[in-house]
């Protein structure tokens, strides 16, 4: 009987201890309470919402997919379904175009934004290292995620709903809102979060004082969002929506405070170099996400050399998008034009900066080409480290002289444009040999940015302008310049509808 | 005496369970319907213990991925509630197997995280039920009905449990036993194919539908006709099939009184496949011991540790995996032997080292305090770790090597204490048990992996180990920047009280009661425990005729340690073709678990509820015996991720609320007819089950999932097959229906159909073929399986003949859709453009398939429409073996120390009686689709000889 009693004391004692025994903290996830503790947490969070959206636009390449494929110069050669975004067959049945056709990707970066937004002030009192100035420009940095990122949504479906609070917990299903309140949202937390960011982090910048979460200014240098960032994209939005004056004087405070955030015109040879323009992260990012080699982070996706590279530059048999030798000649008409020109004499190119092996079937589009760490010449691993630029220094230029020239500056507008051609060692712009301004300005666009997700965009706004495309204008009128929203998206949400050009 | 085993079995027999009396007449049937007796298995070269209970017993199905040996292989006890959606599912869908009282553990689908493909599990990818040596297992008892299963409370939620009872040590007496086997594998024969006839195939399409861009990108493989490499003899299959040897060996000493015994086993055994060189080598031992030190007071403990080799196959597809990194894709393997062959010779240079190893054992204690009380305690654990590390040469991958290493384990000890109290009062007995029982689950894993070291000679990725320098833990000669690390873990409890109550009237009626506790470190703090009852009630009508009918309801556990945090933090930086993100700039970064799905609060316990009712009787004097169970099975509140708020960023939420029924029967007859010389002893058994969706979370009525390809709908299973019905093909432009209304042409999903597009039928008549169109069809699990085994025996022979079957089942050959999908499977670096060397083979009748227009954008042999679903019911010869008893023979000497002593001659694999037209009906992947990456069942002959001193 004592045993018994022994035995019953056993189960006892382990009752009164379950609670300890069941007690277990996942070790995959971060609990609720276990967060939002400490300026370490806005930190990894502040991250977090760079690298989801990093994650959107790398995810099955999307940044060209949405931005440089269709109706572009690019053309596939093998790869159905990229033939079908080429063609703008955007509904067929290939699973890429289903992915695409989702936008939950940046609604996380819109929620993880959000959430930010709604438990910073938890850290500030909890956290006294946490500084009011920290929390300010932390704050203005996520109002800019997610300002931009809904103008991204916007480029590419149109009307999209517009969700301001992370809803954590009461989820509820919201509709499609008019895409002009959602850019009239967008311009709005720009400029509001514009002032509050600085030029450049851990530089006493008098919006950000001392070391920015106790790292160098090496350490960010381009990788977040500053004055110059948010100027820039408001000067884009406001030029989607065909708001040239607005533009023009957002892009003009970026062509004027340049120099503060560190940028400047990038050489023909610095843009196509392995280490050059595209590599790594750099203060003459006025936006991009980078793939930091040092810290393993390189993929093999998110890049365009992943579509565009082939042999002799790295071992694969084929790319899967190239530009013909048509289209190349056509465009790049301009004779000592540094990104590509032919010899007058001998009619053979001058260099290949922007593509090689332009004598074969497929010429390889080259331009952009960190491979590896981008400080080697081995063709083996297809492994590469460029960063996603979403708008440069160049860019901003163009949209600029873009800007002036439908307001009707001409000249302002001729000069910038001329101060693009000057680097790119072209003749400056003759309207007798060239014609119209405009098209000067767009041809230029076109070959100053091949590549890097605008051409879709460009030629939205160029006939926006022009108006002189009949087919193109049905597009624009019947929503077909916009993507299909998912299946799986109309599903879970009855209350989103189709754009009604793919019904 | 094995206690702990005992103490179930005497259970039991009170709680609603019929162990008869065994009769002792030699001719007689020695068995009862749910349990196996595995002595007449070891013969056969099995090397898992599904492939053991393969047709074996009735409710058990297992279903075999690949016959590659100790390969994962699955087992699905009456039915499944579990929509394969994923391969994790697959590990969650898997019922607890129980050897000797100590609930095995198995690898935790947890990799699949960091792995962007999930063809395999990380690490050796063993099936680690392939490391129990047959040669020591008395009997295989399969429990599914509640009123036994559920006293292993949430273990048993998947069907029930599956009980593995080794050999007892023998007493009183010294008993040696010794059973080996050699045999071979043979090589299968294959139709193969070369470039000139990949060629023919495609150039009928390319002349009848190619444009002139088209036209132009033919693969460079098949372009050049004097190619050796690809349009040489198709002899490849040479090299891939090769007749291999395999062996098993086992022997067992045991000895002993009553107050002390033992048992010591020891075995190897080679397992082969005659396709790619795979194999398998277990080495095993186990020691058994049971001391009674004072009365009514025993003490007994086993230990058994096992190793387990791999060699694996060489899918490319496999490899890449691994690498999670694809090469050029353009030119593929040439089915030639000779170029093969230097292929092969680079492979040669690689090393892929599989290792599982394996311990596990228990002490007990059971005390009779007097005869009506007593106490037991079981404690035990059981660990197995995996191990692989991988090397492949540059000269394998465009000049880019690669290593790998992992090592993982899963760990698991528990405690069951209970106290028994019994009485008999007359015609009255009754039977009290109180247990409380503990349990720890530990798994855990380090994988690392590098690309490109500086050349094929280091294959070992070294780190810096002075902890004083910069350099400490850098790579030596890798590139850091080319070096991955991973590590995970995850840790479970279960803690479970239960008491139970048994009332016996007169041995004719009985009824029982339990009720149970279980608390899981898994579910919410405010939700951790569950609460279950269990009845049972039995009638025996005669003494060879039982009634008896159970109710009772487990818990299910929850798969993930994540469901216990509620709304949850996690890294998900990841994108496509990039798995394991997260970092940005050099800093981890975290959000919302966006893209792994939103936990809310109120996760609740899922559970199932299982109604049996069962009839056994023996008649004839015991010579024949019919076990009937009917069964009725709702797994309520289960998981599920649900699509939901695309708009805040989440891919789906996990919600309770899916239920899903099976209902079926289990048959098994046994029978022994003999005449004076000749016996034969036929036994069938046979299980009809069908699952039925009865609700989803949030009253949804339907909800496509695994990526668009399935549906689950309300009323319909869950195992169906969701696709279009294939009509044929039009052939031209007018044969095309446009809607009366609209004048707009049928289209497919807004893509207007073409001359040479399929006919798909449009069920709802709107015009456009959709997901809606889509019709349920088929059932990825078998409605009917089962197995008839025979035993005939004259004089010292027997001959056993063992028949497997299924029926009312479908299969996707989805290996002839990728073949004629040959378009969209060139030109790209994917896994979809990967051809293995058996893509060089031909299997099934191309003619019967419409030439629709590859380069169609509908996509016209996608492999969502009924055309490529074919009947996958088989019947196959299993097993046929021939025993000599020498011991039976007339100059046998009665003195020879030699007690038992046979001869066998055994083959394998002998025939497959099937509709299907592609391989073998029965490898299919968990989604029902024939892929072409299982190896194949090859025949295989054995003889052996057994001996018992």
């Amino acid at each position: 009987m004592k045993r018994l009693f022994l035995l019953l004391l056993l189960l006892l004692s382990c009752s009164t201890g379950c609670k300890k025994l069941l007690d277990i903290d996942s070790t995959h996830a971060v609990s609720e309470e276990n967060f939002w503790n400490s300026h370490e947490d806005t930190r990894t969070a502040l991250i977090g919402v760079y690298g989801l959206l990093r994650a959107a636009m790398a995810d099955n390449n999307a940044w060209w997919m949405y931005g440089e494929l269709r109706m572009g110069d690019f053309q596939s050669l093998q790869r159905q379904d990229l033939k079908a975004i080429v063609k703008g067959n955007l509904r067929a049945a290939y699973p890429l175009l289903q992915t695409l056709s989702n936008w939950r990707r940046f609604y996380a970066v819109i929620n993880a934004a959000n959430m930010f937004m709604e438990h910073v002030a938890e850290v500030r009192e909890r956290d006294p290292k946490y500084s009011e100035q920290n929390m300010k420009v932390d704050i203005a940095q996520m109002r800019f995620m997610r300002a931009y990122t809904y103008f991204f949504l916007v480029s590419v479906w149109g009307d999209v709903p517009l969700i301001t609070s992370s809803h954590d917990g009461q989820f509820e299903n919201k509709a499609r809102d008019n895409k002009e309140t959602v850019l009239a949202f967008v311009e709005k937390e720009l400029l509001a979060a514009a002032p509050d960011l600085p030029y450049k982090y851990s530089v006493d910048d008098p919006q950000q004082l001392g070391q920015y979460y106790n790292e160098t200014n090496t350490r960010w240098a381009g990788v977040l969002a500053r004055k110059l960032t948010a100027y820039a994209i408001l000067a884009h939005v406001a030029a989607y929506q065909g708001k040239y004056v607005d533009a023009s004087v957002y892009a003009q405070f970026v062509l004027d405070n340049y120099s503060k955030g560190g940028s400047y015109y990038v050489g023909t040879d610095e843009l196509v170099r392995g280490t050059g323009f595209f590599h790594w992260k750099q203060d003459n990012h006025i936006l991009g996400f980078n793939f930091d080699w040092g810290h393993v982070d390189a993929t093999f996706s998110g890049h365009l050399e992943e579509l565009t590279l082939a042999k002799p530059v790295v071992d694969k048999a084929l790319p899967d998008i190239y530009v013909p030798k048509d289209t190349i000649l056509s465009v790049f008409n301009q004779p000592l034009d540094e990104r590509f020109s032919l010899d007058t004499l001998t009619g053979v190119p001058t260099s290949d900066r922007y593509f090689t092996s332009f004598n074969t079937q497929v010429p390889i589009f080259n331009k952009v080409k960190v491979i590896q760490d981008g400080n080697t010449s081995d063709p083996s691993f297809r492994i590469y480290s460029s960063t996603i630029i979403i708008t440069r220094l160049e860019n901003i230029t163009l949209l600029q002289a873009e800007a002036l020239a439908v307001i009707g500056q001409q000249q302002k507008a001729i000069d910038l444009l001329n101060t693009i051609r000057d680097m790119r060692r072209i003749k400056r712009y003759d309207v007798t040999v060239e014609g119209d301004l405009i098209d000067a300005i767009f041809r230029e666009r076109r070959k100053e940015l091949m590549g890097e997700g605008w051409r879709w965009f460009d030629l939205i706004r160029y006939n926006k302008i022009k108006q002189n495309d009949p087919a193109f204008m049905t597009l624009i009128n019947n929503g077909g310049i916009y993507w299909p929203v998912a299946d799986e998206v109309i599903t879970q949400n009855p209350l989103i509808t189709q754009n009604p050009y793919w019904q | 005496m094995h206690l702990s085993v005992r103490i179930i079995i005497t259970c039991l027999v009170l709680y609603g369970h019929n162990v008869r009396a065994q009769s002792l007449r030699k001719d007689s049937l020695p068995l009862s319907a749910d349990s196996m007796r595995v002595e007449r298995e070891v013969i056969y070269p099995f090397n898992s213990l599904q492939q053991l209970l393969k047709g074996n017993a009735a409710g058990v199905y297992i279903q075999e991925p690949s016959a590659e040996p100790a390969s994962m292989s699955s087992i699905v006890l009456r039915g499944t509630a579990i929509p394969y959606i994923s391969a994790r599912n697959y590990y969650e869908a898997q019922p607890t197997i129980i050897l000797d009282g100590i609930p095995l553990i198995s690898d935790h689908p947890f990799t699949f995280d960091i792995q962007e493909f999930q063809y395999n599990h990380l690490g050796p990818a063993s099936n680690v039920f392939a490391a129990i040596d047959p040669n020591n297992i008395a009997s295989i008892e399969i429990l599914k009905d509640f009123g036994q299963a559920g006293m292993y409370g949430p273990r048993a939620a998947n069907g029930g449990v599956i009980l593995v009872h080794t050999k007892a040590p023998v007493i009183g007496k010294r008993k040696i036993s010794f059973n080996t086997y050699f045999g071979m594998v043979t090589r299968p024969h294959l139709y193969t194919t070369n470039a000139k006839f990949e060629n023919d195939f495609r150039q009928v399409f390319y002349d009848k539908y190619a444009t002139g861009t088209e036209a132009q990108t033919y693969p460079l493989y098949l372009r050049d006709s004097t190619n050796n490499a690809y349009y040489g003899p198709a002899n490849w299959t040479d090299l891939y099939f090769k007749n291999t040897p395999v062996y098993g060996i086992n022997a067992a000493l045991s000895s002993g009184t009553e107050r002390a015994n033992f048992l010591f086993a020891a075995g190897n055994q080679r397992s082969a496949n005659a396709a790619d060189r795979t194999r398998a080598d277990r080495y095993n031992a186990m020691f058994k011991i049971n001391m009674v030190p004072l009365k009514g007071f025993t003490v007994s403990a086993m230990l058994s540790a096992t190793r387990l080799e791999r060699k694996r196959n060489r899918w490319l597809r496999d490899r890449f995996a691994e690498m999670q990194y694809l090469p050029d894709l353009s030119s593929p393997l040439p089915p030639n032997k000779a170029f093969y062959a230097q292929y092969l010779k680079e492979w040669d240079k690689s090393f892929d080292d599989n290792k599982t190893n394996e311990v596990n054992g228990y002490f007990s204690i059971n005390v009779k305090i007097s005869d009506d009380w007593q106490i037991n305690s079981l404690s035990g654990f059981d660990y197995n770790e995996g191990l692989r590390d991988v090397f492949y040469p540059s000269t394998l991958l465009e000049t880019v090597n690669y290593l790998s290493n992992y090592f993982g384990y899963n760990q698991r000890v528990f405690v069951n204490n209970n106290i028994q109290f019994q009485h008999q009062w007359g015609k009255h007995g009754v039977k009290l048990e109180a247990g409380e029982n503990f349990q720890a689950d530990f798994n855990r894993y380090n994988y690392a992996y590098a690309y490109k070291g500086p050349n094929d000679l280091i294959r070992v990725n070294l780190l810096y180990s002075d902890n004083s320098k910069d350099n400490y833990l850098s790579p030596k000669s890798f590139n850091h920047a080319l070096m991955f690390t991973f590590l995970d873990k995850q840790r479970h409890r279960l803690l479970s009280f239960y008491g139970r109550m048994a009332y016996q009237y007169d041995h004719r009626f009985d009824f029982s009661l339990m009720m149970r506790a279980d608390g899981s470190s898994s579910a919410q703090p405010d939700n951790w425990w569950f609460y279950s009852p269990t009845v049972t009630a039995g009638w025996q009508l005669s003494t060879t005729s039982r009634l008896h009918a159970s109710w009772g309801r487990v818990g299910r556990l929850m798969p993930d340690d994540r469901f216990g945090e509620g709304p949850q933090y996690t890294s998900d930086l990841s994108f496509s073709n990039n798995p394991v993100r997260f970092s940005y700039n050099g800093f981890p970064g975290i959000s919302r678990a966006y893209s792994s799905g939103y936990i809310g609060y109120g996760i609740r316990w899922p559970f199932t509820d299982q109604l049996n009712i069962g009839w056994n009787t023996s008649f004839l004097h015991d010579r024949m015996n019919i076990a009937v169970d009917v069964y009725h099975k709702m797994d309520q509140n289960m998981l599920l991720e649900v699509p939901f708020s695309a708009e805040y960023g989440y891919a789906f939420q996990f919600k309770n609320g899916m239920k899903v029924r099976n209902m079926g029967i289990d048959l098994s007859a046994n029978a022994i007819i003999a005449t004076k010389d000749l016996t034969w002893q036929p036994g069938i058994n046979l299980n009809y089950n069908r699952n039925t969706l009865m609700a989803l979370p949030g009253g949804l009525q339907q909800l496509v999932v695994a990526d668009g390809t399935r549906l689950l709908k309300v009323g319909n299973s869950i195992d169906q097959f969701w696709v279009l019905e294939n009509n044929g093909i039009y052939n031209r432009e007018s044969d095309i229906p446009a809607n009366h209304s609209t004048g707009r042409i049928l289209n497919y999903k807004g893509i207007p159909l073409q001359a040479g597009d399929p006919r798909w039928k449009d069920q709802n008549g709107d015009g456009v073929i959709d997901d809606k169109d889509k019709v349920l069809k088929g059932h990825i699990l078998p409605l009917i399986s089962g197995g008839f085994t025979n035993d005939i025996s004259w004089k010292g022979f027997t001959l056993g003949i063992d028949w497997y079957f299924t029926a009312f089942r479908k299969v996707m050959n989805t290996e002839m859709a990728n073949h004629f999908d040959f378009i969209n499977r060139e030109g790209k670096i994917d896994m979809s453009a990967v051809k293995e060397i058996t893509f060089w083979s031909k299997a099934g009748n191309y003619d019967k398939y419409p030439r629709y227009n590859p380069w169609s954008t509908v996509d016209p042999y996608r492999t969502d429409q009924d055309l490529f679903l074919e009947n996958g019911a088989f019947l196959k010869l299993r097993t046929l073996s021939l025993n000599y008893d020498v011991t039976s023979a007339k100059w046998w000497k009665k003195k020879n120390p030699i007690h038992h002593l046979s001869v066998y001659a055994t083959a394998s694999n002998l025939f497959t009686l099937t509709p299907y037209t592609g391989g073998d009906p029965e490898l299919v992947d968990y989604s029902g689709f024939d892929n072409g990456y299982a190896l194949p069942f090859t025949k295989t002959y054995t003889i052996g000889i057994k001996m018992d001193l």
